[in-house]
């Protein structure tokens, strides 16, 4: 499934049984962040693991962190776990280290790495 | 020193007491000098007209006094009257046949010329006798219905004084009336002609004049010295007298005519040889009434219709400058020209425009259009989209919206009109382009690449269906690059189809190099080679490589935060800031302008300005809002957008004047600017 968030950002979803892996290109801003919300939300279902990959996500401001740490608290209290994709060299790892976001969810260098998070913790 | 006061007070009053006299005075002198003039005129005339007289000094065909009169109570109001009664008197007592008859005969001539100009005024007689109905006022009223009062009065004088019996009264009266009558038509308007009237004066070629009086007064000669009656040759000469020179021409061919007729009557002369006194009185009169009814009423004719095609060309030529805009407005960091070429045969207007409108957020309008068909209704048209356009972009749509407003607006008007048009708004601070095209000839962009066409097209003609929806397309024009604008009529020929027309257009198109005027003027040459079937309407803008600094004014909502966004990028970009500096500058910035759309206004969002500016080693960055930031939130959620532009940004600072600015500056390594 694939949807255009506001011109700005295009997000894709691919489920594989209990794994929502959801792909957004393009800005995240104070724009179009609830729905991105809405989006992510209708594709949730009950999907146990959601990997958010933002490898292609040139930009993001702080309504998107935000956006992202309440994900990541409301899929905490269902006992449900939050990845984030987010590679070294991407322009939004620097706001995400310094927003704490790498303290509340887990985050990987790249997708690959979410076939067994738990053995490869992101050492940040 | 109140005395004092009284007296000087008093001075003053006297003072304005002697000024009225003396202004009096002044005035009387200068009504005695005009009434001696026209005294003086009259009498002249009256000797003159003697001394046209058939038998001795009694019976006049022609009594110029009549038209003298007539113009100078014109001209100068009737009060002058007692000019005509004093020079009447002088003429008429040494005639006899008695003093008292005389001066009957003298009242007599100054009632009629009085009435004459009564009559005249009522109707509103305009001296340029330019219209048909002046022609005939002067005729009927002024010289045959007034003249009637003069040759009566006149006759009963002679009756009562005995200078002739009863049985004579008749051929007497209308010797006195068609004498006097012609003296109006034939002299008035030839003064007139003379009066300096630069309004109705045309330049004639000296050629032209030496002509007409050489023919003039050869057929005189034909006419008058021939033993054969050839009287109607002179017609034709009068009839193209009157057509070429008008009013003022015929006048003084009539009065030439006339005049010479009345000499060769006078002395027996060849036609009028052997003829009996009223066998030459009733020709001589005849002929001339014929002459100057025709002269008078043709050239009337004439400069009639002249006037209202001259009003016709003039409508056709103001609506024309009226429609299109007489200057292009002034943008900053834009170099425009536009063109507008009729078509070849084009006495009818055309449907094409341009205009560039100035917004009110900084920005500007450009459009060119089309409107289908051609000719008055096209153009009537045209001045309405034009306007129309105008009020809707102000309004501060965007291109789309001032299109579909535009559409729905001809839908309404059930006028079936239609109209290409391509509209965008052009922000000088970030060059970004927005642009909408409904059914226009794609727009030509010529950059440092080469020349590329704008192909997108959003939709169908304005007009063309009842609900539309337009859509938008933008792009950044660089530095240095040129737009050009264009109307059909540029790239379609008869024989050839658009394709080749557009490609045409590119080939000819000089680099963006070439400034707009030249740009402009080339293309026309080169692709209608001074002439095309169709109107053509061009608007080239260039962008100036002169970078001013950043200045955008957006509504302080969240979706004009993306946008934002990327102006200051391009901004940025044009500078030579990107990488990681950019991004940094971008992300405070985007923070900034969250939070005046989160905190700073209450349910109506107003508006938020973003400045930038650059020295060699720091971007500056001021967001500011005229908002209240009633809730001190900036420090709860909006305390992390806080954050991040501390952490983004070198320095931040908050400042509150009452409006409030959060100045931000950040080192960068990449400016290009001084």
């Amino acid at each position: 499934v694939e949807r255009v968030v506001s011109d700005l950002a295009r997000i894709r979803f691919d489920r594989d049984e209990k794994i929502l892996t959801a792909t957004i290109a393009g800005e995240i801003d104070i724009s179009n962040t609830s729905e991105l919300r809405r989006s992510i939300d209708e594709q949730l279902a009950d999907a146990m693991t959601v990997i958010l990959d933002l490898s292609a996500t040139t930009f993001v401001d702080s309504t998107g962190i935000a956006l992202l740490l309440d994900m990541a608290r409301r899929l905490r209290t269902t006992r449900r776990t939050l990845y984030l994709v987010i590679p070294a060299d991407a322009p939004i790892r620097r706001i995400a280290m310094l927003t704490g976001l790498n303290q509340e969810v887990t985050v990987l260098q790249k997708l690959s790495d979410a076939a067994a998070p738990h053995e490869t913790p992101e050492p940040i | 020193m109140i005395y004092g006061e009284g007296e000087w007070l008093g001075g003053d009053v006297g003072e304005a007491g002697v000024d009225r006299p003396l202004t009096a005075w002044v005035q009387t002198r200068r009504f005695w000098m005009q009434v001696s003039v026209v005294a003086l005129t009259y009498y002249i005339a009256g000797e003159i007209g003697l001394r046209l007289s058939l038998v001795g000094h009694s019976v006049t065909p022609l009594w110029p006094p009549t038209g003298v009169a007539i113009v100078a109570l014109l001209a100068l109001g009737s009060r002058t009257w007692p000019a005509v009664t004093i020079a009447a008197v002088a003429i008429n007592v040494p005639l006899g046949p008695t003093v008292p008859a005389a001066l009957l005969i003298a009242v007599g001539n100054t009632i009629a010329p009085l009435t004459a100009v009564a009559l005249l005024k009522a109707v509103q007689f305009r001296i340029d006798l330019a219209r048909v109905r002046d022609a005939a006022a002067l005729v009927l009223l002024g010289a045959l219905a007034a003249m009637a009062i003069s040759a009566t009065v006149g006759t009963l004088a002679l009756l009562w004084s005995g200078a002739i019996s009863g049985h004579h009264f008749a051929g007497a009266w209308s010797v006195w009336w068609t004498g006097d009558a012609m003296g109006v038509l034939i002299v008035a308007p030839f003064l007139w002609s003379l009066a300096h009237d630069p309004e109705h004066q045309t330049r004639h070629p000296f050629w032209e004049v030496i002509a007409a009086s050489g023919a003039l007064f050869v057929v005189c000669g034909i006419a008058m010295d021939a033993d054969l009656p050839l009287w109607f040759v002179i017609v034709p000469v009068l009839g193209v007298i009157a057509w070429r020179f008008g009013q003022r021409g015929a006048a003084r061919a009539d009065l030439v005519v006339s005049v010479v007729a009345t000499i060769v009557a006078a002395r027996e002369l060849g036609v009028f040889e052997g003829m009996s006194l009223v066998g030459r009185m009733i020709t001589l009169q005849s002929f001339n009434a014929t002459v100057v009814f025709t002269s008078l009423l043709l050239a009337a004719a004439v400069s009639q219709r002249a006037d209202i095609a001259a009003v016709q060309r003039d409508a056709v030529e103001t609506l024309q400058r009226s429609l299109l805009p007489e200057r292009l407005c002034e943008v900053p960091g834009l170099e425009l020209a536009a063109r507008y070429i009729p078509a070849n045969d084009q006495v009818e207007l055309g449907g094409d425009w341009y205009d560039v409108i100035s917004l009110r957020d900084g920005r500007y309008g450009v459009v060119i259009g089309d409107v289908a068909g051609h000719g008055i209704l096209a153009a009537a048209i045209m001045g309405k989209i034009r306007t129309a356009l105008r009020a809707f972009a102000s309004d501060g749509s965007s291109p789309g919206t001032a299109l579909e407003r535009l559409n729905s607006l001809l839908s309404d008007l059930q006028e079936g009109a239609t109209a290409t048009v391509w509209y965008g708004q052009y922000e000088p601070s970030s060059h970004l382009l927005v642009f909408t095209n409904a059914g226009h000839v794609p727009p030509l962009v010529v950059d440092a690449q080469g020349a590329q066409y704008l192909e997108d097209v959003h939709g169908p003609p304005v007009g063309a269906l009842d609900r539309t929806h337009f859509s938008e397309s933008c792009c950044v024009l660089e530095p240095g690059t040129t737009l050009f604008l264009y109307t059909d009529g540029l790239v379609e020929r008869r024989k050839r189809g658009l394709d080749d027309g557009l490609a045409r257009l590119r080939a000819s198109i000089p680099s963006s190099e070439v400034g707009p005027q030249q740009t402009c003027d080339a293309v026309v040459r080169a692709l209608t080679a001074g002439s095309s079937d169709d109107d053509i309407a061009v608007l080239a803008l260039r962008v100036g490589v002169d970078r001013r600094d950043l200045h955008i004014v957006r509504r302080a909502t969240a979706a004009s935060v993306p946008e934002t966004r990327h102006l200051v990028k391009a901004w940025l970009a044009d500078n030579g800031v990107d990488g990681s500096e950019a991004f940094d500058v971008l992300l405070a910035t985007t923070e900034a302008c969250g939070n005046v759309v989160t905190h700073a206004y209450g349910l109506i969002p107003g508006l938020m300005e973003v400045t930038g500016s650059l020295t060699p080693s720091h971007v500056h960055i001021v967001v500011a809002d005229d908002g209240l930031w009633r809730s001190e939130s900036m420090a709860q959620d909006g305390g992390r957008g806080l954050s991040i532009m501390r952490s983004f940004m070198d320095h931040v600072e908050i400042v509150r004047t009452p409006r409030t600015e959060i100045r931000m500056e950040r080192r960068v390594s990449g400016a290009r600017r001084e």
